[in-house]
């Protein structure tokens, strides 16, 4: 379970909008079967702890990639957009619920347009977008 | 042989002298939090020429018995925001009134142990830095840098 991407997906079901832009919602690993779209999940990349010399965590840097899911290329760019918005619009720090983030960001963007990743052309469009925070877990 | 030892476990405090040359530290002892690095301090010997400048060859040198007592820094994360109250402020602070400090550092394992501390440095703050700022994806440092006076 990434913190961060759970992080991420409190916050961002708190913004305005967000029903509009997922009304697949937000789940880690992999979609509820019958939801709808465009949908998110997200994924953990990789977790660093920043100690200082007694070995006390200080801060820990993760990053989580967010697959959104849509059924045209269109409707998966402008919710991975309104993902990346509401991250760009609080960058810096902040608390969201008992997790306090020192910064985070977007960083890359990828297009696919295979969910299942076996070679045939499906109907569903995929972006995936690569978020990356640093976080003082509690 | 012994296990060698790792610098996790590390603790440092500082103990502040309570007026600029009182003979002994009667401050108070006070933990230093969010400590990256403590560089090392080396106290180096001086030593003179001891042969004729018109000698040619192997220059003699002999120890001056004196002892340059050295410096050393402490790199700290900038972590607690109220700069009004903040351990960089409070550091700050030390070195504009110019009072002494005893920094003790523990070490971990065996040198754990605050009664004997491995080199405890006595002397004073001579330079705080302001945070070094850019666009990464690190967390902001300061650094203190201490001229030990060795008493």
């Amino acid at each position: 379970m990434s913190q961060l991407g759970k992080t991420a997906r409190e916050y961002l079901l708190a913004r305005t909008g967000y029903a509009a832009a997922l009304p697949g919602g937000i789940h880690p690993d992999t979609n509820p079967v019958g939801g709808s779209m465009p949908y998110a999940t997200y994924q953990q990349v990789s977790r660093t702890r920043a100690r200082d010399v007694a070995g006390n965590v200080l801060a820990t840097t993760e990053r989580v990639q967010f697959t959104v899911v849509a059924m045209t290329r269109a409707a998966a760019q402008t919710s991975a957009q309104w993902i990346a918005d509401q991250i760009k619009a609080t960058p810096s720090r902040q608390s969201v619920g008992s997790v306090l983030i020192f910064q985070w960001q977007v960083d890359d963007e990828t297009s696919s347009a295979e969910v299942f990743d076996d070679g045939s052309d499906e109907a569903a469009r995929t972006v995936d977008i690569d978020l990356t925070g640093t976080y003082k877990e509690s | 042989m012994a296990d060698i030892v790792f610098p996790a476990g590390t603790t440092a405090t500082l103990q502040y002298w309570l007026t600029t040359d009182t003979a002994s530290a009667s401050g108070t002892s006070v933990s230093l939090a969010n400590i990256k690095t403590i560089t090392a301090n080396e106290g180096t010997l001086g030593f003179g020429d001891v042969t004729p400048v018109a000698t040619t060859g192997k220059l003699i040198k002999r120890p001056s018995k004196r002892e340059e007592p050295g410096t050393f820094s402490i790199t700290f994360y900038l972590d607690d925001t109220t700069t009004a109250t903040n351990q960089y402020k409070v550091l700050k602070d030390r070195k504009a009134t110019f009072l002494r400090n005893t920094v003790t550092v523990n070490l971990p394992g065996s040198f754990d142990d605050s009664t004997s501390p491995l080199d405890p440095l006595v002397g004073f703050i001579s330079g705080i830095t302001t945070p070094e700022i850019s666009q990464s994806d690190e967390g902001l440092t300061y650094t203190v840098n201490f001229q030990v006076t060795g008493v």
